[in-house]
């Protein structure tokens, strides 16, 4: 489903607006970032995509058409989950999923197959007949995504979905949410924490204070916005004799030229350090003709792309995590 | 998707979930159980002995006295069988001859034989009506074989009349006639049989019924919908794929599913002891002045839960409107009990009231006498009530869609506004038919007093309060007010038609007009005003000082509605409280002034108080 935001606003009180001049095309079948801090319009924006809120101006139009007032149909084709964990705590999951399959009006004899399916996907069926009261935060959270899965959307959106979810359940959770692509559903998420976005999401838009500040592809937008950081990584062979250089020398040589060592390991047989070299390339090929002149054996010297988050942090004037 | 089909998958889910796994089981036992206590307590009620359901018995009628049985078939009546040969015992000394004991027993018979010897006394003097004549005979032959003496006729004594014209003191001396002075002796057993048990059952089982529709479904659903607004589990139902209209009905039906389980074997029991040993008729009125009033009382606190939810626990609703159903339900029952001619169209204002009555007349409770007005037509204003109750429920389907869906700016459209107000107009006007032309007030003013209450929630149904902040509505005070005042100027042209011309005062003098004018238009700004704008503190305290206001300017009208010749006797001030003092009827006639002002600028801007709220 193919999202066109045209100049979307929300105010609650008339005054302050919690998002204003929202435009944002979402191609169909791509998995969309949302990110920013609090206060910068998301959810909002949202749950109006969700229909579930109405925009005070501007447009939402779903595949090419606004919806319509009270619109079943078009809210079929979407899964939401908003902020707040809205659950019936006496509810065993399996009656919860299977509250929300009649409502979504998943046909009887698909039903009892689909909630199988989302208990095992989202490893609830130890706990399919406990109340929804005595699960863990994580179990919750998982039982409110699996509920958005349900009916298979073609639109699916999800509000800081990786909240309360320990690192298997947020591996599992991206894992999840690649499948659902690969059905053609688009995927809409916001998030805090950025590096889970980094290499799920093909779109992105950041939000600052309630207005839109760089949307499009997440390759597009990392090389548009490359931070000017120069981080190298090199490769190196052992020394060939006692005499030789190792990665001894190469730090020496690396701290001669003023170079902030990150980090240092060992892969495939070779020394790999991760430096920052401020002063630009020529700073570089310096850097690297003093290792080869001081007999260090380097292999590769790549640079290292820029990540979302530090692209965040550029555009961003609050920091998030 | 056809209509009936959309209906019940809208309701599948919420009445799957409501009776889900072993809560519906457990809802299943206890309607049995409660069905089973509703037979066990009628059997226990009409036959039992003990003191309680004798008592009980008593006071419904159902039963004479243990006195005036004693008296009227002139017998000993025992609790127990000991008691039984105390007695025997006190009459047979009493028969040899023996002087009296100063036991309970020897008392007993000893006052037994009392008052039946001075009925007999009283019986053998005068004149009684030409049937009973032989009656006296025998009441003379009787009491000279007791004292062994002739009696001489025609002497009077002071406190001698017998009285003959009365039914029960002749069954005494029959009584006394025919068991010649000697009194049997009985242990206590119920005077009702099996069909009263079953006729006692049948009015446990409709007064079940009645708590479970017009008591616990409103509160069942109303508490549930505060809980779904509370926990925010609303928004995502909303986002379902159910329209606004079917969420309504599965959310109704929900609550209803678990009132359902239990009112069904109860309203079977009913019908069944209605068929055998009352009324069924009556008992179909009662099933459905029960189910059109329960049907208004649920959507009206599914409302109240929707607005209270956000700002109110769910456990404080609960008890908001428990509180005031039983409060309704004690008014209801008592007006039924107490029914007259002048109060039997209030049946048509309160379902509890029309469905007690209902209930009373299926099974012939209240007896022969004036209570639960037994001798009252009632066919009106319980039809009418129920129509009414059914249109307003209706309604309330209508406006809760819009509300839990966010479908429309305003709750109900004009239209339906309209048929609310009609519907409010006859059932006030049926509670409160007119009665002549020097009580016209009486009629026409209370009504438009008690109508201004239903009127001003439709009111605040038709202002815009949408999913639009207070500050970007715009309110359309002017036609909306406007509107308001339609209703009540059709509903005096209501009036006008049911008096005869001239009746109506308050068109008679200016101050009544005006006051009644003020009345209307103050009426309406305070409902806009609560309606759209934000509360605070101070507008809470000033709404209170407006809802003052309102009551005096109400009661002012009623002064100055009075007929020309009361006026000129009476000389009421203009301003009522400058009767009191002169400050006071200052202060008065600056707030005529100021509430309307103050309410017309708080509707022209709203946005200074409005609350932020972002994320």
């Amino acid at each position: 489903m193919r999202i066109d935001l045209r100049n979307l606003g929300k105010t609650y009180d008339g005054d302050r607006w919690a998002i204003r001049g929202l435009d944002l095309t979402i191609p169909s079948g791509s998995i969309c970032g949302l990110i920013g801090p609090n206060g910068a319009g998301k959810s909002t924006t949202l749950r109006m995509l969700a229909t579930v809120m109405r925009p005070s101006e501007g447009e939402i139009q779903f595949d090419g058409r606004p919806p319509e007032v009270d619109d079943a149909e078009l809210r079929r084709a979407i899964g939401f989950l908003g902020d707040g964990n809205p659950l019936y705590k006496h509810m065993s999951p399996a009656e919860y999923l299977r509250f929300f399959g009649e409502c979504f009006r998943v046909p009887d004899k698909e039903l009892a197959a689909a909630v199988e399916d989302m208990l095992v996907t989202f490893d609830l069926v130890d706990k399919r007949d406990a109340p929804a009261g005595s699960l863990s935060k994580g179990m919750r959270q998982r039982l409110l995504i699996a509920r958005c899965l349900l009916h298979k959307p073609r639109l699916l959106i999800l509000d800081e979905p990786a909240d309360g979810l320990d690192p298997r359940g947020r591996s599992e959770l991206r894992t999840i949410l690649l499948r659902t692509r690969e059905r053609g559903t688009t995927v809409l998420i916001s998030s805090h924490i950025l590096r889970e976005l980094d290499d799920l999401c093909d779109q992105l838009a950041i939000l600052q204070q309630g207005k839109l500040v760089v949307a499009g592809d997440v390759a597009d937008i990392i090389e548009r916005y490359e931070v000017r950081r120069f981080v190298y990584e090199l490769r190196i062979l052992p020394p060939t004799g006692p005499e030789g250089a190792g990665s001894e020398r190469a730090r020496e040589v690396l701290v001669g030229h003023r170079a902030l060592i990150e980090s240092s390991g060992f892969e495939d047989g070779c020394e790999t350090i991760t430096a920052q070299i401020p002063g630009g390339e020529d700073r570089m090929a310096d850097t690297l003709a003093a290792l080869v002149a001081a007999g260090v054996r380097v292999v590769t010297c790549s640079r290292v792309r820029s990540r979302l988050e530090d692209v965040y942090n550029r555009l961003s004037e609050d920091r998030v995590n | 998707m056809s209509r009936r089909l959309s209906i019940r998958s809208a309701a599948r889910p919420f009445v799957a979930r409501a009776l889900r796994g072993p809560r519906g089981r457990r809802l299943l036992a206890l309607s049995v159980l409660l069905t089973a206590m509703s037979g066990l307590l009628g059997v226990w009620l009409a036959l039992g002995t003990g003191e309680f359901e004798r008592e009980l018995r008593t006071a419904f009628s159902l039963e004479e006295n243990t006195f005036r049985q004693e008296q009227a078939r002139f017998v000993l009546i025992a609790d127990s069988a000991d008691e039984a040969a105390a007695l025997r015992t006190a009459l047979q000394r009493r028969a040899a001859g023996l002087p009296p004991g100063y036991d309970d027993a020897a008392n007993r018979v000893q006052n037994m034989l009392d008052t039946a010897e001075l009925r007999l006394r009283q019986a053998a003097v005068g004149e009684p009506p030409r049937g009973l004549r032989e009656l006296q005979v025998a009441a003379v032959r009787t009491l000279e074989t007791w004292t062994k003496s002739h009696v001489p006729s025609g002497s009077y004594r002071a406190g001698d009349y017998f009285a003959w014209y009365d039914a029960d003191e002749v069954r005494a001396l029959r009584s006394v006639v025919a068991r010649e002075m000697t009194p049997a002796v009985e242990i206590y057993a119920s005077p009702l049989g099996p069909l009263d048990a079953l006729r006692m059952a049948g009015v446990l089982a409709g007064g079940a019924l009645m708590m479970l529709l017009l008591l616990a479904a409103p509160v069942l659903a109303g508490t549930q919908m505060a809980q779904e607004t509370h926990e925010n589990t609303l928004q995502p139902l909303a986002g379902s794929a159910l329209r606004a209209q079917e969420l309504a009905i599965g959310l109704t039906a929900g609550p209803l599913a678990v009132v359902g389980v239990l009112a069904a074997p109860q309203l079977l029991l009913l019908l069944a002891a209605a068929a055998a040993v009352g009324h069924v008729g009556s008992a179909l009125a009662l099933v459905a002045v029960t189910m059109a009033g329960g049907a208004f009382l649920l959507l009206l606190a599914q409302l109240a839960g929707l607005a209270l939810g956000k700002v109110r626990s769910p456990g404080l609703v609960a008890g908001g409107l428990a509180g005031i159903l039983s409060i309704l339900g004690g008014i209801g029952v008592a007006l039924a009990a107490e029914m007259s001619q002048r109060t039997a169209g209030t049946l048509a204002l309160l379902p509890q009231a029309a469905a007690s009555h209902s209930l009373a007349q299926a099974f012939g409770l209240g007896g022969e006498g004036p209570a639960f007005g037994a001798e009252i037509d009632t066919t009106m204003p319980v039809i009418v009530g129920a129509l009414g109750m059914l249109t307003l429920a209706y309604l309330g389907l209508r406006a809760l869609a819009r509300r839990v869906g966010n479908t429309d700016m305003v709750t109900l459209r004009g239209g339906e506004a309209l048929v609310g107000a009609i519907a409010a107009m006859v059932l006030v006007t049926t509670a409160n038919p007119p009665l002549d032309e020097w009580r016209s007030e009486e009629f026409y003013l209370l009504n438009l007093g008690m109508l201004s209450i239903p009127l001003a929630i439709l009111l605040m149904m038709r202002a815009p309060t949408g999913d639009v902040p207070p500050a970007l509505r715009r309110t359309p005070v002017g036609p909306l007010v406007g509107e308001f005042m339609a209703w009540a100027a059709l509903y005096l042209a209501l009036a006008a038609t049911m008096l005869p011309h001239g009746a109506m005062h308050v068109f008679g003098h200016p101050v009544a007009f005006l006051h009644a004018l003020w009345f209307l238009v103050v009426t309406a700004l305070l409902s806009l005003r609560v309606a759209v704008a934000p509360m605070t503190f101070a507008s809470r305290l000033w709404t209170m000082v407006c809802m003052a206001m309102l009551a005096i300017a109400f009661g002012e009208t009623a002064v100055w509605s009075r007929s020309a010749q009361n006026l000129y006797a009476s000389h009421p001030a203009v301003f009522a409280l400058s009767e009191l003092s002169p400050l006071l009827g200052f202060v008065q006639a600056a707030l005529t002034i100021a509430v309307p002002w103050t309410l017309l600028r708080a509707l022209r801007r709203p946005a200074s108080v409005a609350p932020v709220t972002v994320e």
